[in-house]
């Protein structure tokens, strides 16, 4: 159980430190280009990192189930990270 | 629209959160591991390229030795007169090697009361053979060694002195009476309801150790990644001495000193009841897991 917990918190430091680096990175952008454009980046970021952690994911995946899959599934789950950022940018 | 995508990459870092999880947790390194096939000459254990049914038998002796094995093997020990070998024997190689699996065999040899089994490799290709399957021992063996390179060794109901040591692959080892040595260097060691003799001693170095049954006179457990799990007797009294670097020390029973240090904990003192006079030493060391005693009544 305490290692399950201790999975969550490290889980929600990363998420949080992702969502503050995501929004700091999006505010420098914003100072020298239009906020459409500072977003069109995350757009970007998003798509490249998801296409690399599927494309790792896939390869990896042939070597079985187990830890290595992490290298596949960290650059998605960032990818993704960007992707929900540039879509909230965009609704607000 | 927009907040239909939101909700669906939501759900997909869910999901990904999920796969991480599922990816690393309780992976075990033996039952699941599958090498990398750029590792280990390019073979899988579980998936040999070419595998025949194989026996052989060969005459008793005190004490045996089986030596540089590949491929998991299950130790039962009969009332017989030969150790005998039945199984099947593996190919991890190409269809060109298939003369090495024709000529297979297990090489005995004799140094007075110890027979030394161990498996003819071929020295002129890249291609590996290995055996899996039983592996019946000799009730009147006094002495068993063995030395597993590749592979999962299970032994059930031995009543022997054993010295085990396996490179990569678990140990299983239940009912087993007489000192024990297992030395594992990736896989995990589970040890159950076991009454050894003067010695006991277990090391692995990646995996965890589980074990339950009585305590040695000199009983020693050393862990360098993995965690210890001890289930002991609720009257054992013995004198112990504890590491732990990083993990936790959690214990039933009473513990006469411990010390704090850092991140690490060390106990040094009398294990069990403080009327009961300590009948042995118990060494428990472990670098990076945590250490459980735990109270248990099950033999």
């Amino acid at each position: 159980m305490d290692n399950v917990i201790l999975v969550a918190l490290i889980v929600l430091f990363f998420t949080a430190l992702g969502v503050y680096t995501t929004y700091m990175e999006y505010k420098r952008r914003k100072l020298y280009s239009s906020s459409k454009a500072a977003l069109t980046t995350f757009l970007i970021k998003g798509v490249n990192n998801i296409a690399v952690g599927l494309a790792l994911l896939i390869g990896l995946f042939t070597l079985g189930k187990g830890p290595w899959l992490l290298g596949g599934f960290i650059p998605l789950f960032v990818g993704n990270m960007y992707l929900i950022f540039y879509l909230l940018g965009r609704e607000s | 629209m927009k907040k239909i995508w939101i909700l669906l990459l939501i759900v997909i870092q869910l999901l990904i959160l999920w796969g991480i999880y599922d990816s690393t947790h309780e992976f075990n390194y033996v039952t699941d591991f599958r090498l990398p096939f750029f590792f280990y000459q390019g073979f899988d254990l579980k998936n040999p390229n070419y595998h025949e049914p194989f026996k052989a038998s060969f005459v008793k002796a005190d004490q045996v030795e089986i030596e540089n094995f590949v491929g998991d093997l299950e130790i039962e020990y009969a009332d017989v007169d030969e150790v005998i070998f039945t199984g099947e024997k593996l190919l991890f190689g190409q269809k060109k090697d298939l003369d090495i699996l024709e000529n297979f065999c297990i090489e005995e040899k004799r140094l007075g009361n110890k027979a030394i089994f161990s498996l003819v490799k071929p020295n002129f290709t890249n291609a590996t053979t290995g055996f899996a399957g039983k592996v019946i021992i000799p009730k009147t063996v006094r002495n068993l060694t063995v030395n597993v390179s590749i592979g999962k060794v299970v032994s059930i109901d031995g009543e022997c002195e054993l010295d085990l040591k396996a490179d990569l692959g678990e140990v299983i080892i239940k009912q087993h009476t007489g000192s024990l040595s297992i030395r594992a260097k990736l896989g995990a060691v589970k040890l159950n309801s076991i009454k050894p003799g003067e010695r006991l001693v277990v090391r692995a170095e990646l995996g965890d150790i589980e074990y339950a049954g009585n305590l040695a006179d000199s009983s020693e457990f050393i862990a360098s990644l993995g965690s210890i799990k001890l289930k002991l007797p609720p009257s054992t009294v013995t004198n112990i001495e504890a590491d732990v670097d990083l993990g936790s020390f959690d214990c039933d029973f009473p513990v006469s000193q411990t010390k704090q240090s850092g991140l690490g904990k060390s106990v040094m003192g009398v294990l069990g009841s403080s009327e009961g006079t300590p009948t042995g030493n118990l060494k428990i060391k472990a670098d990076l897991g945590s250490i459980n005693i735990n109270k248990a009544v099950i033999w």
